[in-house]
């Protein structure tokens, strides 16, 4: 305990006595920890932090698994009634009904429908104002709790809101309370209000009891899992016979509630890249700092010698010298801190500001508590093993007799150790920035893809509630923003196409004649819809598909049969079941134009389909796409609220422009952050490099000085000070472009390959060629300082020097 | 001395001023001499004086700020770094006090050095040339050790092969024995002697009368001024009876 305490006195003295080497190093390397620091934050926020409830290990809620053919079913509200009633096993619970978004004083905003008991039964309190009663709930009091997110956000922090009422669609609500911020109604991302369950009729969701709700209760003190899983089946069971008469589809589970992602698999897979690039930055700052206390322990071997001499183990000088690193790591985690929170910030605020493109995302400020701090510590102690063990035995390793005669041993390979560090953390730059560049050309990509349709002025109108839909047609013929409309299916629906030489799988969409001007469908040949056709079993085809079923004979007027896919299932997006199908003979009028369509987070939008078939604005399960006048938008922030007014389910409404625009943006996100990760290790590479090779020159002005003596050029000098640099880039350069080639054939073996292939183009050349060129001039940049200085150096001084 | 032509060093009036701090310091004032091929030269004189100074702008590491330096009758003061570096490396071989061989190069590196200089030798050939030089010093046993492997003499003998291994016209060495005891001092000499009969033109500084003697003839510096031997002796009784004064009047003070 003495000791550590004198080792830690002294350590605290030596750094004071080299306040820049100091500040250097807490600089390096608590950049490094506060990102790495800033990707555990938003971790452990998700995984490892209960909501901020009462006695969060005692909250559980009642499943049903999936079977291998359907979904699980979800509760109903009935259910939680009689399972509140007829068991034991909770001393309450809750029911959380669907997730519901409205207007609210003209924002858009996103909650939950909960029972009166949802706040007293989790156990938290208001910030300010109250939060619901059961009276609340069971008299259908138009009322809601705000979260603290959107009151700060959408309210500007107002405490008058209390009591106030809001707009909410065309009702009126009270707002009875705020709740703290840590609070997230055993979510991920904390809701925006809470309202009671008993509003769900008057809310267009339906209130006859069969409201699909999750239950989480409290599990009664003493009652174990098995007990409580046992009592549950058995009830479910009876249950099932009572109401039904079958036995339930799928067993029933309890599992633990606590607003938290459970750590999976998956979960591992989205944050270790994350991890991984981030840790690279660390890496890097660690090499920048073992290169640092390399030379330090060469300038220090005097000091070290004497140590020796006078009877100090190598044990206990290595542990000063690791006292040392240890103070400057922890040192550098409490900046790494502040960095951590600057970063987050930044991240929420671009990404809720900025990203625009992606709708309003909720994303708060993920809160720091002792496990982030726990993990600075330990991050700050493992890096200084990383950065400070091999320097300490190195700098330890000092043959007595010359130490003491202030001669400095030269190593058989002095500069290996440095090389390798250089090479490594080349590497990661290299690999970062090889992946910006390749999200980058990946985003460039898709946003200059031709979707082969008109997307400058066109919006998608989604109908969420067919009764409303005669008064939205209105709303939007009536509107002088909206220049023409069509109707269309929201998706591609499958079936097999048949002719006299077989059958084949096709796509086909149900569109008013209206929608081959509005997305800019051109007619190749043949005809349109007419409206009076309205019926009429016609079909136009597209081009490819016209190609494939008649090839080299004339299409129109051909007969296609159109019979259910047997296989649809399977295929991706499922259209809305009231969507009407289509079986039976059409005549083929025309050929349309093929539309490539555009690519969204893994689907197509748009792409295809074979065959149209005709459909009216009023057929069922139909979006709009409307040709609107002026920035689409602005048209679009007025349509929403309008027709807001009128149905308050209404859909999404969206510039087809943000659509199309939606996959660059989305390929943005990794390209802005391995941007920002590798423009910092470039940083802190080229500052590595260029303080190894400032110092290799500075300790080497001697070697220089012979050099010079001897005949070799200025030219030499330089070339031979430019060519350390030349060994360790070059491997790193690689190593780095081996790795991202190896991390890109990896993840084509992976079952997301096809995705993947089409989202991001792994082996892009220009985007290896381009980043390693980048590198490479910037390290020939940074070496070029040291290696003119080298060039410049005085041989009479330097022979003179002693 | 008027030989000019036949002379392989020819020194008129040589100046070399310092300005550090803006203070001048006056390191040669106009310093006459030559040497002639084949001769051994031994610069003596107290620490300050100006020998290797003089001995850098001999081996054309540093400039004069005045007078001629002809070398082998070519004047050098207008030559660029490079044809400098040029010289320095056919004409001119050095030997340090501190031996200055690299660390990280062996002991057949280090030799090699100077002609990795130049272009148009043969790998085989330096080889050669290298193992020639080793011999001459009686190094050749020890080639594949590194300098921190060897003693100070040895180092100094391999530090000898280096400068002779570009059969340069002049050896300089800059008080070659100072960093070595009597023995391996005496060792050094010895071969420097062996050097000069055999044929090479030598230059040395030394502040040690006993090594002086090696040489055919020395000359003496005091102040920036080559003076004769008598005149030497006497600068250095004024200079210590004024030192003393000086101390005495401190005291007194
Ligand atoms: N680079 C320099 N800058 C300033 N003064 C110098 C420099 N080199 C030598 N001197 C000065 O020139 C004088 C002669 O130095 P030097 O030739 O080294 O003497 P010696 O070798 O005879 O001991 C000394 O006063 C020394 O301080
Ligand atoms: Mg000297």
């Amino acid at each position: 305990m003495d000791k550590l305490l004198y080792d830690l006195r002294y350590a605290v003295r030596t750094l004071a006595q080299t306040p820049g080497v100091a500040c250097t190093v807490i600089l390096t390397l608590g950049l490094g920890l506060g990102l790495v620091a800033a990707v555990f934050t938003i971790f452990n926020a998700y995984i490892f932090r209960a909501d901020e409830v009462r006695d969060p290990h005692e909250l559980f809620a009642v499943r049903r698994q999936p079977t291998a053919t359907a979904e699980a079913e979800p509760f109903t509200q009935d259910a939680y009634d009689a399972l509140l009633r007829e068991t034991e096993i909770f001393t309450d619970a809750i029911a959380l009904g669907p997730q519901i978004d409205r207007w609210i004083d003209g924002q858009r905003m996103e909650g939950p429908l909960v029972t009166g008991n949802f706040f007293q039964v989790l156990g938290v309190s208001a910030a300010l104002g109250r939060t619901f009663t059961a009276a609340d709930d069971l008299a259908g009091n138009r009322v809601l709790v705000l979260g603290q997110r959107a009151w700060q956000r959408y309210f500007a922090g107002d405490p008058g809101i209390i009591g106030r009422t809001v707009r909410v669609n065309e009702m009126t609500f009270d707002v009875l309370g705020v709740m703290p911020a840590g609070f997230r109604g055993l979510g991920i991302d904390p809701p925006d209000f809470w309202m009671p369950l008993a509003l769900a009729g008057d809310l267009g969701r339906g209130a006859d009891g069969a409201l699909p709700v999750d239950i989480v209760g409290r599990l009664r003190p003493g009652m174990s899992h098995g007990e409580a899983l046992a009592r549950l089946d058995a009830w479910d069971l009876r249950r099932s016979a009572e109401t039904t008469g079958a036995r339930p589809a799928a067993s029933l589970v309890i599992e633990p509630r606590q607003g938290k992602v459970p750590l999976s698999v998956d979960t591992m897979l989205t944050f270790l890249p994350l991890f991984f690039a981030f840790g690279l930055i660390l890496l890097i700052g660690c090499a920048n700092v073992a290169n640092l206390l390399f030379a330090r322990g060469v300038a220090r071997q005097r000091e070290i010698g004497i140590r020796f001499a006078i009877g100090a183990s190598r044990r206990r000088i290595v542990r000063q010298l690791l006292t040392e690193s240890l103070v400057l790591a922890l040192a550098a985690a409490a900046f790494g801190f502040g960095v951590s929170r600057l970063v987050l910030a930044s991240v929420v605020n671009y990404v809720t500001s900025a990203m625009t493109g992606l709708g309003d995302i909720r994303l708060a400020l993920m809160p720091a508590d002792w496990r982030v701090v726990l993990f600075l510590v330990a991050a700050a102690i493992a890096s200084t093993l990383c950065f400070a063990l091999v320097p300490a035995l190195r700098a330890t390793r000092v043959e007595l007799a010359q130490a003491m005669h202030g001669a400095v041993t030269h190593d058989v390979r002095p500069g290996r150790a440095r090389n390798m560090l250089i090479a490594l953390q080349v590497t990661g730059s290299v690999l970062l920035l090889i992946c910006a560049a390749i999200f980058l050309r990946s985003s460039w990509r898709a946003a200059s893809n031709d979707p082969g349709v008109r997307i400058a002025d066109t919006v998608f109108l989604g109908i969420g509630n067919e009764q409303a839909r005669d008064s939205i047609l209105d709303a939007v013929r009536a509107d002088p923003e909206v220049a023409a409309l069509a109707a269309m299916s929201p998706a591609a629906l499958r079936a097999l196409a048949g002719t006299a030489a077989g059958k084949s799988a096709a796509t086909y969409r149900w569109v008013s004649p209206e929608y081959f001007d509005i997305l800019g469908v051109a007619v190749m040949r043949g005809r349109l819809f007419t409206p009076d056709e309205r019926g009429a079993p016609v079909a136009v085809v597209s081009e490819r598909m016209a190609q494939a079923l008649w090839p080299g004979r004339d299409p129109l007027g051909q007969e296609l049969r159109l019979e259910p896919d047997p296989n649809e299932a399977e295929g991706a997006p499922v259209a809305p079941a009231q969507m009407p199908r289509f079986t039976g003979a059409a005549v083929v009028i025309g050929v349309a134009r093929d539309v490539a369509g555009f690519r969204v987070g893994g689907a197509t939008l748009l792409a295809g389909p074979d065959v149209y078939l005709q459909a009216t604005t009023e057929t069922a399960g139909t979006s709009l796409a409307l040709r609107v006048r002026g920035d689409p938008a602005i048209v679009v922030r007025g349509l929403r609220e309008r027709l807001a007014t009128i149905d308050p389910a209404i859909g999404e409404i969206v510039p087809l422009q943000e659509l199309a625009r939606m996959e660059a943006t989305l390929l943005e996100i990794p390209f802005w952050l391995t941007l920002a990760l590798g423009a910092l290790a470039l940083v802190l590479t080229l500052s590595g490099l260029f303080s190894v090779l400032t110092y290799l020159v500075a300790q080497r002005t001697r070697e220089i000085g012979v050099r010079i003596a001897l005949g070799a050029t200025r030219y030499r000098i330089s070339a031979l000070a430019l060519a350390q640099s030349i060994r360790p880039v070059g491997i790193g350069l690689l190593l780095g472009g081996g790795l991202a080639a190896a991390l890109g054939a990896l993840l084509l073996a992976t079952p997301a390959a096809e995705l993947i292939g089409q989202t991001v183009r792994l082996f892009d050349p220009l985007a290896y060629g381009a980043s390693l060129l980048l590198v490479i001039a910037a390290c020939a940049g940074a070496s070029l300082v040291p290696a003119l200085r080298a060039g410049q150096v005085d041989p009479v001084t330097a022979l003179r020097r002693d | 001395m008027n030989e000019t032509n036949r002379s392989l060093i020819h020194l008129v009036d040589l100046k070399k001023v310092f300005f550090t701090d803006e203070v001048e310091t006056h390191a040669l004032s106009g310093v006459h001499f030559d040497i002639a091929q084949g001769d051994y030269v031994a610069i003596e004189g107290p620490s300050g004086s100006g020998k290797s100074t003089l001995l850098s702008i001999l081996g054309m590491l540093d400039t004069p700020s005045g007078g001629r330096y002809l070398l082998n009758g070519e004047p050098v003061e207008s030559l660029d770094n490079a044809q400098r570096a040029h010289i320095r490396n056919r004409e001119i071989g050095f030997i340090f006090q501190a031996f200055n061989l690299i660390g990280d190069l062996t002991v057949f590196e280090n030799v090699e050095l100077p002609l990795t200089y130049r272009s148009g030798i043969s790998k085989q050939e330096r080889k050669e040339r290298v193992h020639e030089a080793l011999e001459r010093v009686r190094m050749a046993h020890r080639i594949r050790h590194y300098p921190a492997q060897l003693s100070g003499g040895q180092q100094q003998r391999v530090a000898v092969a280096r400068a002779l291994v570009g059969k340069p016209s002049i050896l300089l060495a800059d008080e070659p024995t100072g960093n070595l005891d009597s023995k391996n001092g005496e060792a050094v000499m010895g071969l420097l002697s062996e050097l000069h009969s055999g044929g090479a033109t030598i230059c040395m500084v030394t502040h040690d009368p006993r090594y002086s003697a090696y040489a055919d003839c020395s000359i003496h510096m005091f102040d920036g001024r080559i003076v004769d031997e008598e005149t030497l002796n006497r600068l250095r009784e004024e200079e210590d009876r004024r030192i003393a004064d000086h101390a005495r009047g401190g005291r007194t003070a």
